[in-house]
């Protein structure tokens, strides 16, 4: 049996009719399981653990790439199948995973299409989208071997399941996924301030397995949503940690 | 009366399309104001616009950009040098230098290619070189001939005595 955890956005009257159309598609294909509803201070991870004491065969996530995130971040270390509905805007993630938003992602859970997927570890927490350092004075070493520096601010992604996007020479915009046995770490050196916001320059691409930023001062991590101060962080990948229904178009 | 008709449609690019901008095949990329530092090794392309002072390996394509500079040895499958490197280069098959490179140090490839206007200061060494001087080989099997001939006539000389 699946169990279904519901993000609290779906709550929503616009989502009502996607959601029901999705569970008759469930019960059509007899996988239609408990739901449980997400709140903003639920632990995923406690829940999914007294599902997995209690025999549940999959765990289906029902949202966008942050409640994919929320789960995932805290639920990566159980031992379990887990599914993935996309619903609404902001969601990446599922076009990386094959998965179409909305109804036909059911066809897609349904076929029960099995893939390990590779995780980021970074200071005893584990991240599935992307890892995000906003400008600061950093220095990031690489597989123990090389070092990188800039002269001012730098901003710093890793990115895992999330493609990075950035606009390139004459507003072109160049899409990288991942999911390749290595975490590719995205660093884009501030050149100077526009009237809004900061301008950047063209990034510097790293694919690496482990690295390790440092600063002086402490620098804003935002991993998964949540964020934190660190001064010191080493990045980790951990291969085929989740298992995952993924679809046949999916891009790895 | 007021509907619009049935074969407009306005464009919107649809996934597919929207990727064929991204490029996928990005490898390592040393951004122009990115300076790096100590052994810079990977399996798959390179392309340098910083700084770059330790050594640099790829078993593909290196490419150094016009105004990026590398201090240390570099090896690499093929490379396009358009920028300057202080140190040995050896490459496994394809060296181009264009208009802008500058290197110092010693050339090790097997096919090279030099714009007009490009700076070498160093030895070049390729590989696959097979020169024989046709000439001097004939009158080395000459003089062996003829020693082999002489020597014969001197022990039939001493064999009639």
């Amino acid at each position: 049996m699946y169990v279904y955890l519901y993000d609290n956005f779906l709550r929503q009257k616009k989502y009502d009719s996607t959601i029901k159309a999705m569970e008759t598609r469930l019960t059509d294909f007899g996988i239609a399981g408990k739901i449980i509803r997400l709140q903003n201070f639920t632990d995923s991870k406690a829940i999914i653990e007294d599902e997995i004491k209690k025999g549940v065969s999959g765990i289906i996530i029902v949202g966008n790439d942050a409640t994919f995130g929320h789960v995932l971040s805290r639920a990566a270390t159980c031992d379990v199948l887990f599914g993935f509905l996309p619903v609404g805007s902001g969601n990446q993630i599922a076009e990386v995973l094959g998965i179409p938003v909305g109804v036909d992602a059911c066809d897609v859970l349904s076929k029960r299409r099995k893939v390990k997927l590779d995780v980021g570890w970074f200071n005893n927490r584990y991240f599935v989208s992307k890892l995000h350092i906003p400008p600061s004075k950093i220095t990031v070493e690489y597989d123990e071997k090389f070092k990188v520096s800039t002269k001012d601010k730098v901003e710093l992604v890793v990115c895992n399941l999330q493609p990075f996007e950035w606009k390139g020479k004459g507003s072109k915009i160049h899409v990288v996924h991942p999911q390749d046995g290595k975490l590719e770490a995205f660093l884009r050196p501030v050149s100077g301030k526009g009237i809004f916001k900061d301008k950047y320059e063209d990034p510097s691409i790293f694919p690496f397995q482990e690295m390790i930023v440092s600063s002086r001062k402490p620098f804003v991590v935002e991993a998964d949503g949540k964020q934190s101060k660190e001064t010191k962080i080493k990045i980790k990948l951990t291969r085929k940690r989740i298992e995952m229904v993924v679809g046949k178009e999916r891009r790895f | 009366m007021f509907q619009k008709p049935a074969s407009e449609k306005i464009y919107q690019p649809n996934q597919d399309e929207k990727h064929k901008t991204s490029h996928d095949d990005v490898e390592t990329v040393v951004g122009p104001s990115v300076k790096v530092e100590g052994d810079f090794s990977s399996e798959g392309n390179i392309v340098v616009k910083g700084v770059v002072s330790g050594s640099v390996k790829t078993s593909k394509l290196l490419t150094v950009e016009d105004g990026a500079k590398i201090f240390a040895n570099v090896n690499a499958g093929d490379a396009v040098i358009s920028g300057g490197i202080k140190g040995n280069v050896k490459v496994d098959d394809r060296l181009e230098l264009t208009e802008t490179a500058q290197v110092q140090g010693d050339i090790n490839c097997k096919i090279l290619n030099v714009a007009p206007g490009a700076l070498v200061h160093g030895k070049i060494v390729m590989k696959g070189i097979n020169l024989r001087d046709e000439g001097a080989d004939k009158q080395d099997k000459k003089r062996i001939s003829l020693g082999r001939t002489r020597s014969k006539a001197g022990e039939e000389k001493k064999a009639g005595e």
